[in-house]
């Protein structure tokens, strides 16, 4: 499996906190210059998978499964070793990305120090290099940004930057957890429009987190539906949105406020809590076809027709 | 910046004025008789006639008011007064003892800074390890101790057992060494718990994570990073921590008889030597302020966000 165009090979992965699997038999694999979306209900486990693919979060632990970076094992590095390993070929932009960042010290040093770090700073090139990424996403004014401390800046423009620093980079793979989330609909459009470029142009692969559906559609690739810790539908963008498979990427849509004024429909009931997971599928609860047999076997993602990757053991039978 | 510094320093005059005030409504209500005390150290029998004479001559008889109210005309004019016991001016009395009291602080805040802050970085960095431990051991005894007893202990450990040093502290090297260590081995203990909690709570602050994502270096997350968040802390501590060290060299000095202000400040108050404790007031809350002012204005140039407001 480890040919040259896969990046990222995530198999049956679970990770926690110290008490149970907060996601759990995650499988996927992303190629090089490859979008995936990740969506899913709030805490349903998003960022902690993106924090266990990067390994930098000391309290998470990976409790059993495999995360092969470039062919290479990651989980049987020192940790270390590790940690310099992702480091130097992935990127990450964290969910509230100014506290990523120290927040009494200029953007300007902290560039420079990462750059420097990592063996890509080179005085002439810099400011230039520096003030057009800005200029990118939308940063009216780069050099007053540079000069500016995290604390001073809003949320949408402390993303923007971090988005920047990612691009300066130019990392193989890209980690972004809801990058456009504090920004308005022509800014973000703006930023989505970098990120797909980044996929295209430089060939970054990217694991984007989002609660933004059209987003989603817009990146192109493939979208991740997640559910309680795991991937409940993986499947291009099109595919997913206009042919979804699983009950609660269903629901999910049916959820989205649209713009020609027919309510949305909420999602009835809610995540599950804490506790021994059942041992079917964690959507049977909320789950509007549900049969007595979802309690019991336990469904992965397995291939429904092509790309299209679902788990749900009523995948055979067609919507009502 | 110009117009706060100017605002805690009409703060420092009614400081001054309530301070000067209150010791000298204590010495004045106190037992004791600076007139009695001054005959007695001349060895002049004591009638009760020369008494109230002396009395008279010093103005001690006066009104409690009027007696404050000269002393404090003679302040304004930058007159501190001369002290009762020797009639040397009191001005020239403090600031000798104010050298030697300085030299005595500065060298063992130097040396507790000097071993406390590597040594709570390693302590921090390596958080339950051996060294750590052990480090937590020792500032706990370190804390525990009363300056008075262990520089008794020091006195008996390397001048009487060990030969090693005179009990009596002169100005050299050799007789700083002990009172300086009474003094800086409780600060330092107290600095090395206080630094390594600091420095553990920068070190978990999400920046970090982050630095550490970016694969930033260590040597910079610690020192460009850690180190300068964590000394705003740092020196709110060590700005604190003078108070206590002023406070400590009042005993640690007459124990070595070291001739600092905490000594002439002991040996006023046997005496009841009013103008000399009056002064040693009046510098002390002067100390106190101006440190607390350089610890304000070390944080502006520290931390920005103070800088704008
Ligand atoms: N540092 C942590 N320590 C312990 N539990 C955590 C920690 N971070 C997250 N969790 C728990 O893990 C679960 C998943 O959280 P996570 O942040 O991954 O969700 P998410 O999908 O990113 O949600 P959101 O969309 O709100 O960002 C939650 O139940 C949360 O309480
Ligand atoms: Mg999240």
């Amino acid at each position: 499996m480890s040919d040259q165009t896969v990046l990222l090979e995530v198999r049956d992965l679970s990770a926690g906190y110290g008490g149970g699997p907060v996601v759990a038999g995650i499988s996927f694999t992303l190629e090089r210059g490859e979008i995936l979306s990740l969506v899913g209900e709030s805490g349903c486990g998003k960022s902690t998978l993106l924090r266990a693919i990067m390994g930098t979060e000391p309290d998470l632990c990976l409790l059993s499964g495999s995360i092969r970076l470039e062919g290479t094992e990651l989980a049987a590095l020192p940790p270390r070793e590790r940690l310099r390993f992702v480091a130097r070929r992935c990127g990450m932009v964290f969910q509230s990305p100014g506290a990523s960042f120290n927040p009494i010290r200029s953007y300007r040093s902290q560039f420079i120090e990462t750059l420097k770090s990592r063996g890509k700073y080179d005085k002439k090139d810099f400011l230039p290099r520096a003030e057009a990424a800005l200029l990118r996403l939308g940063l009216k004014e780069p050099r007053r940004v540079l000069d500016s401390c995290p604390y001073e800046l809003s949320g949408g423009m402390n993303q923007r930057v971090a988005l920047a620093l990612a691009l300066l980079l130019g990392q193989e793979l890209l980690l972004a957890d809801e990058p456009t989330s504090a920004l308005d609909a022509a800014i973000q459009l703006q930023a989505a429009a970098e990120l797909k470029s980044l996929g295209e142009t430089a060939g970054i692969a990217q694991i984007v987190v989002t609660h933004n559906l059209a987003l989603a559609r817009y990146l192109g690739g493939r979208i991740g539906v997640m559910y309680a810790g795991r991937l409940v539908e993986l499947a291009p963008a099109g595919d997913l949105l206009e042919e979804p498979r699983h009950p609660y990427t269903q629901a999910l849509l049916e959820a989205i406020p649209r713009l020609d004024g027919t309510m949305p429909r909420p999602l009835a009931g809610q995540l599950p809590g804490e506790g021994p997971a059942l041992p079917g599928c964690p959507f049977f609860p909320r789950c509007s076809r549900a049969i007595p047999a979802c309690r019991e076997t336990p469904c992965t993602l397995a291939p429904w027709k092509g790309e299209h990757l679902l788990a749900c053991c009523r995948a055979g039978e067609e919507t009502p | 910046m110009g117009k706060y510094i100017l605002k805690r320093m009409a703060h420092l005059i009614w400081i001054l004025l309530a301070v000067s005030f209150l010791t000298f409504l204590l010495m004045y209500l106190a037992p004791g008789d600076a007139a009695e005390k001054k005959l007695n150290a001349q060895g002049i029998s004591v009638s009760q006639e020369v008494l109230e004479r002396t009395r008279q001559e010093m103005g001690l008889d006066r009104p409690f008011l009027v007696q404050y109210g000269d002393w404090l005309l003679g302040v304004l004019r930058l007159d501190l007064g001369s002290s009762y016991k020797d009639g040397f001016p009191v001005g020239e009395k403090l600031a000798r003892g104010l050298g030697s009291t300085l030299v005595l602080a500065l060298w063992s805040l130097l040396l507790s800074l000097a071993v406390a802050l590597p040594l709570s970085l390693l302590a921090a960095l390596h958080r339950d390890g051996p060294l750590d431990r052990i480090l937590r051991f020792l500032s706990f005894v370190g804390n525990s101790l009363p300056g008075f007893l262990l520089s008794v202990l020091l006195m008996y450990l390397f001048c009487v057992r060990l030969r090693l040093l005179p009990v009596l502290a002169d100005r050299s090297l050799k007789g700083l060494l002990l009172p300086g260590l009474s003094l800086a081995i409780p600060l330092c203990s107290r600095f090395l718990r206080q630094f390594r909690a600091e420095l553990l709570e920068q070190l978990g602050r999400s920046y970090v994570t982050g630095a550490v994502t970016r694969g930033v270096k260590a040597r910079y997350i610690l020192f460009r990073n850690v180190l300068r968040n964590a000394s705003i802390s740092i020196l709110t501590i060590v700005g604190l921590s003078v108070g206590s060290l002023m406070g400590g060299s009042v005993v640690i000095e007459t124990i070595f008889r070291w001739p600092g202000l905490g000594k002439l400040a002991m040996d006023a108050i046997r005496d009841r030597d009013l103008p000399v404790i009056q002064g040693f007031v009046l510098l002390t809350a002067v100390i106190y302020v101006g440190i607390n002012l350089l610890t304000d204005i070390a944080y502006h140039w520290v931390d920005p966000r103070v800088r704008e407001e």
